[in-house]
């Protein structure tokens, strides 16, 4: 055993300067990946992408919105240059709002399918299209534990989320042939920057305390804890890794055993 | 790079041959010390770990008949003794579909017997590995199903078919129990697997029908579910319970 698991392989992380988006980075390029680190927010990608080359990694930052095609096509083409190919392409980019369903504006909800879906299918557009040539590739398309099971006050989330399984396994069908594998992971719960965000609506939707919030959803958890972006990180590794080499078309839960379909 | 599994140990059973023997030396090789169960496998058990001895790895074949309560209990017994330590994984892989039939002319004993190893011998070895993994607060146990168990499984193999099927839901029971111990339950559902069991229950031409189905357009190697077993095993999969992975190329995603 041993050695690097992705080494030279070409990431791509979008979503990469924070939270889950941004421990994947870092995991990559220990494992020997040359990491793009590509977010909206310039800065947090490139503190990210400084981050990994200060612990002797490889990795660069990228800025644009996973929606806009134009600047996605660009970055991607910058990639290909910059770094010499794509091996792995990881749809992490979201947003989550926590929102009762009467109250969800076509805003909310045009924005959320945005971002989480359709800018997943941007990704697996541009990705598939520069691993073609090679005929290898790894996409992985963040869902989560809103992608197997519904709600309530989070039906765009849960919507959007469910859609990335869909496409998961349409695409995984339609690439395998072309040595492309495509699967899906679903987190549980996972206190990031995101969940701060909207802890306080969660709070009201449940009539708890800011505070009574953690110990509420852990304690729903057969393994009485919430996952950690190092819990993503780690199978991210490992389902874009050649150990994974038959696996395509998957939606790999990560819920401490809260969901199991 | 420090091995990944050194300081545990694995029992495996059905380690002798086929996906089995590929478990063995994944663990084996990733620093894990392995009992390998074998039932009527004797000399591939016995070679499999002279070969992996050899390189350095601690294998020790143990013969038991998982459908036994009192060979299962003395063959975790005596991985224990052997390595000076309770079992931390169990990958319950021991499994047989004997022979094929209609469910109106199958025999009452080829269903008992069938249901015994694969779905009962996952559930002995679970009881008597469960209390060392318990005192420890810490245990792996992995379950091999099938792509059977969500397709129905191929002609006359209704018995395979629900004895995986049931096995996939004593996986998702361990793991509701087995959670707040710090022990993660899951399973490997694998498609069709170049192995010798595939071999006898197929022709050549079935198997180049079954491969074409395959969206990946291969039939799978034994190492690649080994694979998936030693992520499950590994501190690495530290949150992932009741959860079953399939390695089938693509061939089903529910």
């Amino acid at each position: 055993m041993g050695g690097p698991r992705l080494a030279n392989r070409v990431a791509v992380v979008t979503g990469g300067g924070s939270g889950l988006g941004a421990e994947m980075c870092r995991a990559f390029a220990r494992e020997g990946a040359l990491v793009a680190v590509t977010d909206l927010r310039a800065a947090a990608a490139e503190a990210v992408a400084s981050e990994i080359r200060a612990a002797g990694g490889q990795g660069d930052a990228w800025a644009f919105d996973v929606s806009e095609r134009a600047a996605v096509e660009e970055a991607a083409g910058q990639i290909v240059q910059r770094f010499g190919g794509l091996d792995i392409w990881v749809n992490n980019a979201g947003i989550s709002r926590v929102v009762p369903f009467l109250e969800c504006s076509d805003e909310v909800w045009d924005t959320t399918l945005r971002i989480n879906l359709k800018g997943s299918f941007i990704g697996c557009q541009v990705a598939i299209r520069a691993m073609l040539p090679r005929q290898r590739g790894a996409i992985l398309n963040m869902s989560s534990q809103s992608g197997k099971v519904g709600n309530s006050a989070y039906a765009a989330y849960c919507a959007s989320k469910f859609g990335i399984i869909g496409l998961t396994q349409s695409l995984a069908i339609e690439f395998a042939r072309h040595g492309i594998r495509v699967n899906a992971l679903c987190p549980g719960v996972v206190f990031t920057p995101l969940w701060e965000a909207q802890l306080p609506d969660y709070a009201r939707k449940r009539n708890l305390r800011a505070e009574e919030v953690q110990a509420y959803m852990e304690d729903k958890i057969p393994m009485g804890r919430a996952c950690t972006p190092q819990d993503v990180a780690q199978a991210a590794v490992f389902l874009v890794s050649d150990e994974a080499a038959y696996i395509t078309g998957q939606a790999v839960n990560l819920a401490g055993g809260s969901v199991m379909h | 790079m420090q091995e990944p599994l050194a300081g545990h140990i694995a029992m495996v059973t059905g380690g002798a041959t086929g996906i089995g023997a590929a478990i063995v030396e994944r663990l084996a090789s990733a620093g894990a010390r392995v009992g390998c169960c074998y039932r009527s496998s004797r000399a591939g058990a016995e070679a499999l770990a002279a070969r992996l001895g050899a390189q350095g790895c601690a294998v020790l074949p143990v013969q038991v008949d998982v459908a036994s309560s009192e060979a299962v209990r003395a063959a975790v017994e005596s991985i224990t003794a052997h390595f000076g330590g309770p079992v931390s994984i169990l990958v319950n892989n021991a499994g047989d579909q004997i022979a094929t039939a209609p469910v109106d002319s199958m025999d009452e004993e080829l269903w008992d017997r069938v249901l015994a190893v694969n779905l009962k011998g996952a559930f002995l070895c679970a009881k008597y590995c469960i209390p060392g993994m318990k005192s420890a607060r810490s245990g792996r146990i992995i379950n091999i199903s099938s792509i059977s168990a969500h397709s129905g499984g191929g002609p006359g193999a209704a018995h395979y078919a629900a004895s995986k099927a049931g096995l996939e839901a004593f996986t998702r029971a361990l793991a509701k129990e087995l959670g707040p111990f710090n022990i993660t339950a899951n399973a490997v559902a694998p498609g069709v697997i170049l192995t010798a069991l595939h071999q006898r229950f197929n022709t050549p031409e079935s198997l180049e029908k079954l491969r074409q189905g395959v969206p990946l357009a291969r039939l799978g190697v034994p190492d690649e579910v080994a694979a998936v077993v030693a992520f499950l095993a590994s501190a690495d999969a530290a949150y992932i319970t009741g959860e079953i992975i399939a390695v089938n190329g693509g061939l089903r995603m529910d």
